[in-house]
């Protein structure tokens, strides 16, 4: 972090974001609350969260920061694809820069294109090397990189509590 | 934290407890990072690690950094006491100043006092309005303050994938 007072302010927004997961019985409002940190912190036109069953190779959209187009409790088979094994199995971030990078790994691309959207950072939410959910945001074209990870990570494990007490399937 | 206008340094920390979080199933592997990193972040002569079952009414201590004086234990009933009532069932932080805060607080300040500890922090893990347990620091008198209690909870709260496994 290269300003003192950027990293204080990131440190009371994600310590605001720790007191709605902790105080709050409604996950839809701990969602929100997730995407309005991620939004000052980061950035996004769309933010979405999905809960991952590994066992099944399936996620389910949990919540949507656009519900026409992205509505929550749909559920999708995930197959080993590169982006798969990459944040599903793996659990490392990635990072779309641009259209090309979308289109070669959302079979939903066409939907993202015709939002506006051409970059996305995915970020794996991992509980004991078990990849149990991602969060996801997108913007216009190379919005997003690298230096965004940190906070995004922490953003992410912070949300774990919120994600293991979602058992249910696509309840929104 | 000398400066604790500036929390820069404290977020390598943060972030090397939530990567423990993220790798590890073991207990013992991810409280003893905390443990680490708490003593960093906030500082600590004692720390240990609560688990709380809220209907029962019941404790264990699942991480202890002094395990001669302050064991592992096995579940313990917890009693009703002030500071029960403000951590465990409002999910409150609660600073202990001074020796007279702790002997308030704690049935067993004899033994705190004899470790030469006299001031705590004791921060509640919480996930959906239940406490599912607490981080417990120990210091000598005056340690601990109301500006460590953000970083403290941020702490705090990557440790809940951990005592929600437990559950």
């Amino acid at each position: 972090m290269q300003h003192n007072d950027n990293t204080n302010e990131m440190c009371a927004v994600l310590a605001s974001l720790a007191q709605t997961v902790a105080q709050s019985t409604d996950e839809q409002a701990v969602w929100a609350h997730a995407k309005d940190v991620a939004h000052s912190i980061i950035g996004h036109q769309l933010f979405t969260v999905m809960r991952h069953d590994a066992a099944a190779s399936t996620v389910t959209r949990i919540y949507s920061s656009r519900t026409p187009e992205y509505p929550p409790g749909v559920s999708k088979h995930k197959g080993p694809t590169p982006w798969g094994v990459r944040v599903l199995q793996q659990g490392q971030f990635y990072i779309g820069y641009n259209a090309a990078d979308i289109e070669s790994n959302f079979s939903d691309h066409a939907i993202i294109a015709s939002m506006g959207l051409a970059s996305i950072l995915n970020l794996p939410v991992r509980v004991a090397n078990t990849t149990i959910g991602t969060v996801n945001l997108l913007n216009v074209a190379n919005y997003y990189d690298e230096t965004q990870v940190e906070v995004g990570t922490l953003l992410a494990a912070l949300l774990a509590p919120a994600l293991m007490a979602n058992k249910g399937l696509g309840q929104n | 934290m000398d400066d604790a206008d500036d929390k820069s340094a404290l977020w390598p920390l943060v972030a090397e407890l939530a990567r423990v979080v993220a790798q590890n199933a073991d207990e013992e592997t991810i409280c003893g990072c905390a443990q680490t990193v708490f003593a960093q972040a906030i500082g600590h002569h004692l720390f240990t690690v609560l688990a709380y079952n809220e209907q029962a009414g019941e404790v264990v201590r699942m991480y202890s950094n002094r395990p001669t004086e302050y064991p592992v234990s096995g579940i313990k009933t917890m009693g009703p006491t002030p500071w029960g009532a403000h951590v465990l069932q409002r999910g409150k932080f609660f600073i202990g100043r001074n020796a007279a805060d702790i002997e308030w607080a704690f049935p067993d300040h004899a033994l705190i006092a004899s470790m030469g500890l006299e001031s705590a922090l004791n921060l509640p893990v919480r996930v959906a309005g239940t406490t599912l347990g607490t981080v417990n620091l120990l210091h000598v008198a005056g340690h601990y303050h109301h500006a460590q209690v953000e970083i403290g909870s941020i702490l705090a709260a990557l440790l809940a994938p951990v005592l929600l496994a437990r559950c």
